[in-house]
């Protein structure tokens, strides 16, 4: 056979990315091609693979001297002492702990060891290391207290590669600790350029310090806060250190108790913010009034892309409240009010709004309860406006009247591509009327229909095999 | 355009089908269109042949960069393209290394994914036989080799 350069190999066995199966054969098939795949191969090993005693074992392999010292103090034989051929590890880009965790574990048992926390730890521990020495291209790094382990800790204070960190704390011994490990790493400003502490319940002390050191960290652009119950004074204390900071740009506090009035703190603090790009405030309760400030604060930012509210009790007042902001902002991209009752006078006002917007490409309007009349006014909408691509109005009692104008609407829209009419007790004529409306639009991609026993739609056969 | 392969024929082409060549088309912006032919002395005629049909048949077709096609799976070949790699193994490898050599993205991508479908699914010994490959691992290696990276055997 006629012999390839080694870069047309590799975008032979490219075709194979995640296909292990048959990675895995070619690796046999001689040493070149062996030497091609393994750095495929090895580039980011999926859940299964981690929690894979085989998998384990290999990684063992590659262990130097130092990490086998680690496991020095419990008697553990490792299975052979025998080089691997190769540095398969330098090549992992993704590691979990707690997928290594579970692998240790069934590895500990298949080896005849017992499973007890301290060694099954000190392996893990000894494996992130390891990975953290050998992989030249870590990125992306999921850890929990091991973070205050002083070797983890040491070694990823000189990592130059990790960007991406999830740090789940569930072990309130170690919160304070860990938080003044990510302080050291923040101060450092390491290659870590975006950081998830969501579900730590960290609250707004414990938040505290890793929020002061933000105004000295220019490299993290995304933080996410979910889950932290970090409160009107947790908020302040996040403003506060946001306002020195100008790299952050993608921010999420889904549920973390911030109510009308932390609503209000953050609308002042966006309506001047020159920095956020994406800001999710998803289930925090912020009512007619938080719904209204951040509309308010919309007419002024010009920076922002992308706002998710979904439920947060924005009702009727908040929605026409940000559908003026609609009228006049002209950088948000994506919105998403689903789970708010805006019922059909806040439909009609966003639909009012998006025949002047220019700028929204995704509206998400998800249980919103508009009924027949605000699907009415959004189909009308669509007939005008030119720039919305995706809209999703499931489970909103649109009807046959809203489903209707909406199919008739698809007729003269020309740009929106994706459409949610899910579970909206629509009749078999809307199905009709669908079916041909699809005819004639050549650029609606995906229409989903269908729905549940309660607020199904009853499309009938023919507007159904229609649309098919 | 004029084109000369190894063995010294002559090809005229249009110039649009020439520049889906990044090769030919830098090389065309940098000395201009003169009557020189240019000389392509990795490339055998049969083979610049097939290469020309190709471009041919995709001259409108869009300039796609490197970025946007990573994720192509390896069986969205259309009936034109899998007609034209109906070919013998010696010339689909030739086809590569021409495609590699004139950067013509989308055949080398056609190409590569061709062979890929020959490989899937077959063991080792039947993918060094449908190849003629030596397997030039000991068999302490190769031993090695399939348990470190048995893991991913399965799946």
């Amino acid at each position: 056979m006629i012999t390839l350069p080694n870069e047309c190999y590799y975008l032979i066995f490219n075709n194979f990315q995640h296909d292990y199966k048959n990675l895995f054969s070619c690796s046999l098939v001689n040493r070149q091609w062996y030497r091609i795949i393994i750095p495929i191969l090895w580039n980011e090993p999926k859940e299964h693979h981690f929690k894979d005693i085989k998998f384990i074992r290999t990684s063992l392999l590659t262990l130097n001297a130092e990490e086998q010292a680690l496991l020095n103090p419990f008697n553990i034989t490792l299975t052979s002492h025998q080089k691997p051929l190769f540095e398969y590890t330098s090549y992992v880009t993704f590691v979990s702990k707690d997928y290594l965790d579970y692998g240790v574990k069934s590895w500990l048992h298949y080896q005849g060891y017992e499973t007890e926390y301290k060694l099954a730890n000190a392996v893990t521990c000894s494996l992130i290391v390891m990975f953290l020495r050998a992989s030249k291209n870590l990125k992306y790094l999921s850890l929990n207290e091991l973070i205050c382990d002083k070797i983890i800790f040491e070694k990823l204070y000189e990592n130059t590669t990790v960007t991406s960190m999830h740090l789940y704390l569930y072990n309130s011994d170690f919160k304070p600790k860990a938080t003044d490990a990510l302080v050291n790493l923040f101060y450092k400003n390491s290659t870590l350029t975006s950081l998830n502490l969501s579900s730590n319940q960290l609250g707004p002390e414990g938040i505290k310090p890793l929020l002061n050191a933000l105004d000295k960290n220019n490299v993290l652009n995304s933080l996410n806060l979910s889950s932290n119950q970090l409160g009107l004074e947790g908020i302040k204390t996040l403003l506060n250190a946001l306002n020195k900071n100008n790299v952050l740009n993608s921010l999420n506090l889904y549920n973390n108790q911030i109510k009308t009035e932390g609503g209000m703190v953050l609308a002042k603090f966006l309506s001047k913010n020159t920095t956020l790009i994406s800001l999710d405030l998803s289930s925090n309760n912020l009512g007619s009034d938080g719904g209204k400030a951040l509309a308010d604060a919309l007419c002024e930012n010009t920076t922002l892309n992308s706002l998710d509210l979904n439920w947060n009790s924005i009702g009727t007042r908040g929605a026409k409240a940000l559908a003026d902001a609609l009228c006049k902002n002209t950088t948000l991209t994506s919105l998403n009010l689903s789970v708010n009752k805006l019922e059909s006078e806040g439909g009609k006002a966003i639909a009012d709004a998006l025949c002047k917007n220019k700028t929204l490409k995704d509206l998400n309007l998800y249980w919103c309860v508009l009924r027949s009349a605000g699907g009415k006014a959004l189909a009308n909408a669509l007939c005008k406006n030119t720039t919305l691509k995706s809209l999703n109005l499931e489970l909103n009692l649109l009807r046959t009247d809203g489903g209707k104008a909406l199919a008739a609407a698809l007729c003269k829209n020309t740009t929106l591509t994706s459409l949610n009419l899910r579970r909206n007790e629509l009749e078999p004529e809307v199905g009709k009327a669908l079916a041909n409306a699809l005819c004639k639009n050549t650029t609606m991609t995906s229409l989903y229909l269908g729905g549940d026993s309660v607020n199904r739609n009853n499309l009938g056969s023919e507007g159904g095999t229609k649309i098919a | 355009v004029k084109l000369t392969s190894s063995e010294g024929t002559e090809f005229i082409i249009d110039r649009k089908v020439a520049e889906k060549s990044v090769l030919l088309k830098n090389m065309l912006e940098d000395v201009g269109e003169s009557d020189m032919a240019i000389p392509l002395p990795n490339v055998t005629g049969p083979i610049l042949n097939k290469v020309i049909d190709y471009c041919t048949h995709h001259r409108d077709d869009p300039f796609v960069s490197q970025e946007d096609d990573s994720k192509k799976v390896s069986d969205d070949i259309d009936d034109w393209d899998a007609e034209f790699c109906k070919v013998d193994q010696g010339t689909l490898f030739e086809l590569i290394l021409s495609a590699n050599y004139l950067d013509i993205k989308p055949l080398l991508d056609l190409t590569c994914k061709t062979v890929a479908n020959m490989i899937k699914g077959k063991t080792p010994d039947e993918i060094r036989k449908t190849f003629n490959i030596t397997n030039d691992f000991t068999p302490e290696e190769e031993e090695h080799v399939r348990k470190e990276n048995e893991w991913c055997e399965e799946r």
